[in-house]
Parts: C-alpha cells; sequence; structure tokens
C-alpha cells in the first residue's frame, strides 16, 4: 500500500470541518485516527479536540480503514449522492467496490463525529 | 404564540402475554381505525406528523403506541433480571393485545421497519381482524441488522445508536426532520434497539411463504426507499412480486424512515394507498 499524507485539495475540506459548530461540539473529546483509501493510496486525518488535521498513518494493529475505489469515493463525493452511496455503512453493505476494512469498532464509537466530517467532504472539489 | 395539537395521549394496563404492561398510547382524529407501529428502538413519536395531519384525521382515527421497554411504556416487571429480545410471537401478540384492549375495530396497520416487517405476519395470521397493512422498509427477511456493539462498555450507545440509523435516511430528506429521527433513538432505554432488531433480522423470516398471506382478506402495500440499505427496495420489490395481490414499490428520494423523515414524500405514496383500503368498508 502507498502512502500519501493529504489528499489533494483538503484545505478547503479541514476548514470547512473546523469550522461546524455541529462538528465542534460533538467532538470535544475525540481521539481518532482514520483512513481513507482510493483504489491503492492512502490518507490518514486526525480529529483531536474538535479540530481535524493530517495525520501520519497509524501504527494502531486495528486502525479505521475506509477503503474504496475511485469510482465509490466519487459517487460519495456527488451532491447529493445516489443512493447507498451517501455514507461509508451504507457503501460497506451494498457496494462491492468498498469495504471498511477495518477498525469497525473505532468507527462505530465515533460515528457521529466521523459521520459530520465525511458529509462535509461534499462540495469541497477534492481531487480524489 | 401557542398551539395545541389534536393529539391525546393516555395509559393503560393490559395482559400481553400473561405478563401485566403499561402501555402509552394517543389518539387523534375521528373515522376508520389505523393502528401505527413505530421503529425498532425507537417510540411513537415517529408519527407525529402522521397524527396531525388534517386529511388524515378528518377521516380516520390514529392510535400509537410505545411497545413495552419504549418511550412511555415502561418495561414488564423483572425487567432488569432478563435480556430483552423481541420475538415474531411477543410482537403479534402485542399488537394483537393492544387492538383488543382499545377494541379497534379492522384497524388498518401502519409499520416500518421492523413494522414494515411484522406486518406480513400480522395480514398472514389475523387477516380477519384487519383492514389491511401498509408496510414501509420492510420485507420477508432482512439481514444483518442485529449486532451486540450497543451493549459493549466502551461504547456509548445514546450517540451511537442514533448515528448508526442516521445514514439509513436519505440526504434530500429535511434535516430537521432527520435529527428528530436521530432524536428519538438517542433516548432509547439500553440494549432495546439491539433487542429489536433481533426481530428484525433474526426473528422473522417469511421467505417461501409468503403465499400463505391472503390479500383478498387482508389486503398488503409495502415501500421501501431507495436510499435504505437496511432493507433494500429491490428486497421489498421481491417480497411484493411473492405476496399474490400485494401492491407497492420504491420510493424515490426517500430512506429507512418514510413517515418521520419526509413525511410529505412519503404522503404521495400512503394516502393513494389509504384511499384504497377506505374504500374497502364503502358499500
Amino acid at each position: 500500500m502507498k502512502t500519501t499524507l493529504r489528499i489533494p485539495g483538503d484545505e478547503n475540506w479541514l476548514m470547512k470541518v473546523n469550522s461546524n459548530a455541529e462538528f465542534r461540539l460533538a467532538s470535544r473529546w475525540t481521539e481518532v485516527t482514520f483512513v481513507i483509501s482510493i483504489d491503492e493510496v492512502s490518507y490518514a486525518y486526525r480529529i483531536s479536540s474538535s479540530s481535524i488535521s493530517p495525520a501520519d498513518l497509524p501504527a494502531e494493529e486495528d486502525p479505521i480503514l475506509l477503503q474504496g475505489s475511485k469510482r465509490a469515493w466519487h459517487r460519495f463525493l456527488l451532491d447529493p449522492p445516489p443512493p447507498h452511496h451517501n455514507h461509508v455503512l451504507a457503501m460497506d453493505r451494498r457496494s462491492a467496490d468498498f469495504s471498511i476494512v477495518s477498525g469497525r469498532h473505532r468507527l462505530i464509537q465515533n460515528l457521529r463525529t466521523l459521520t459530520i466530517a465525511l458529509d462535509l467532504m461534499r462540495g469541497c472539489d477534492l481531487l480524489m | 404564540m401557542t398551539s395545541i395539537e389534536p393529539i391525546v395521549g393516555r395509559y393503560m394496563t393490559t395482559q400481553i402475554a400473561g405478563r401485566s404492561n403499561r402501555i402509552y398510547f394517543e389518539e387523534s382524529g375521528a373515522g376508520k381505525d389505523i393502528l401505527c407501529l413505530h421503529t425498532a428502538g425507537a417510540d411513537a413519536r415517529q408519527y407525529r406528523h402522521f397524527q396531525t395531519d388534517p386529511e388524515i384525521i378528518s377521516r380516520f382515527r390514529v392510535v400509537t403506541f410505545d411497545l413495552p421497554w419504549h418511550g412511555k411504556s415502561l418495561p414488564p416487571s423483572d425487567w432488569w433480571n432478563e435480556e430483552y429480545l423481541l420475538s415474531a410471537e411477543l410482537y403479534v401478540e402485542t399488537v394483537m393485545s393492544v387492538i383488543r384492549a382499545l377494541s379497534l375495530d379492522k384497524p388498518i396497520v401502519i409499520g416500518c421497519s421492523m413494522g414494515g416487517s411484522v406486518v406480513l405476519e400480522l395480514a398472514r395470521a389475523h387477516a380477519d381482524v384487519l383492514g389491511g397493512v401498509i408496510g414501509f422498509s420492510g420485507a420477508s427477511h432482512v439481514e444483518g441488522r442485529f449486532q451486540d456493539w450497543s451493549l459493549a462498555t466502551d461504547v456509548n450507545s445514546n450517540v451511537s445508536v442514533p448515528s448508526w440509523t442516521y445514514p439509513l435516511m436519505a440526504p434530500q430528506s429535511p434535516l430537521e426532520a432527520r435529527k428528530d429521527v436521530w432524536w428519538i433513538y438517542a433516548q432509547g432505554g439500553p440494549g432495546v434497539y439491539r433487542g429489536d432488531t433481533y426481530f428484525y433480522s433474526a426473528g422473522l423470516d417469511l421467505r417461501g411463504r409468503e403465499y400463505e398471506i391472503d390479500t383478498a382478506r387482508c389486503p398488503v402495500y409495502l415501500f421501501t426507499g431507495e436510499y435504505d440499505y437496511a432493507c433494500s427496495a429491490d428486497e421489498t420489490l421481491a417480497t411484493i412480486a411473492a405476496i399474490p395481490g400485494a401492491k407497492g414499490g420504491k420510493m424515490k428520494d426517500i430512506g429507512h424512515f418514510p413517515i418521520a423523515e419526509n413525511y410529505p414524500l412519503c404522503r404521495e405514496y400512503l394516502l393513494p394507498a389509504l384511499d384504497e383500503l377506505g374504500r374497502r368498508d364503502t358499500p
């Protein structure tokens, strides 16, 4: 698996998340790193005390790893996204080219803040 | 400015499968009886828009209730010594007990999610005491919703359970309504959502038995939103195809909680079904 630190064009997305009122409230006690993997390329982000920022790939054995094809992620980013592509749980359940590979328990623990952060990816011109 | 809605809530105590249960129920409107079933881990607040729809309550008496363990219906005594797992038998008996206790006259039963599936068993086993069933987000069998994580000691189920069900709704549905659904789920008791999904995914399987449902005695309508990934619209369509005479279909731009997440859109599918069922009683 090749590694890259940041999704190209993620500045707008990170700014949007960090200024979102619900995210800031909901993530006050959140400490979680998650990995977005698009085809063979992985990007890590960390949410810590109401802030999201790029991160190094986590060393833990069971990171939250959201792995999908470029096609799957492109459909997720559409506004509105098509059916069964509006959330990683939907894609994991119904898309053959997307999987929550690991970290499912941590994902569920942090589902509210991760949902907010991922939903805010839409409309940010992320170059996936 | 104060406005008071036409919903009146009361409590009754009735026997369900040999146990005394104190049930909270609500009524609005007058006319043909309708009984509404809420979703797993939630309560009858999901029907608030339906219960106050002027066109509906001018023709129908809408009754909703909170299942035992949900909302304002406390669990039966000794609940702290048992695991809550909703079986098909108990769920059906609970619904029938409410119908008998309130003397509902051949009610139309509307259910969503687990309620949208149990209506099939109600139609199969109690056709002659019902006026028809309308199920949202249900099918002969729904896989994969019964999971243990909500009881893990390191999971805040007040937040994780509503966040788990939130993505089942369409992004087009009004934000305020989706947040209402989230809030209702945030107030479920520990293990209750899990126990209900035991019925939804493990307790009911009518595959291969759909022919036992006689839609001439009890009409069946099933609808599922295209964004629903718990019970997909295709799974509901397959169930409709397997039940001779069943009607319904896929709903566009809506998810798993049609009547709560986008009532105006849901109404476009619900009202024609109710109109047809209402005409059955007209000589």
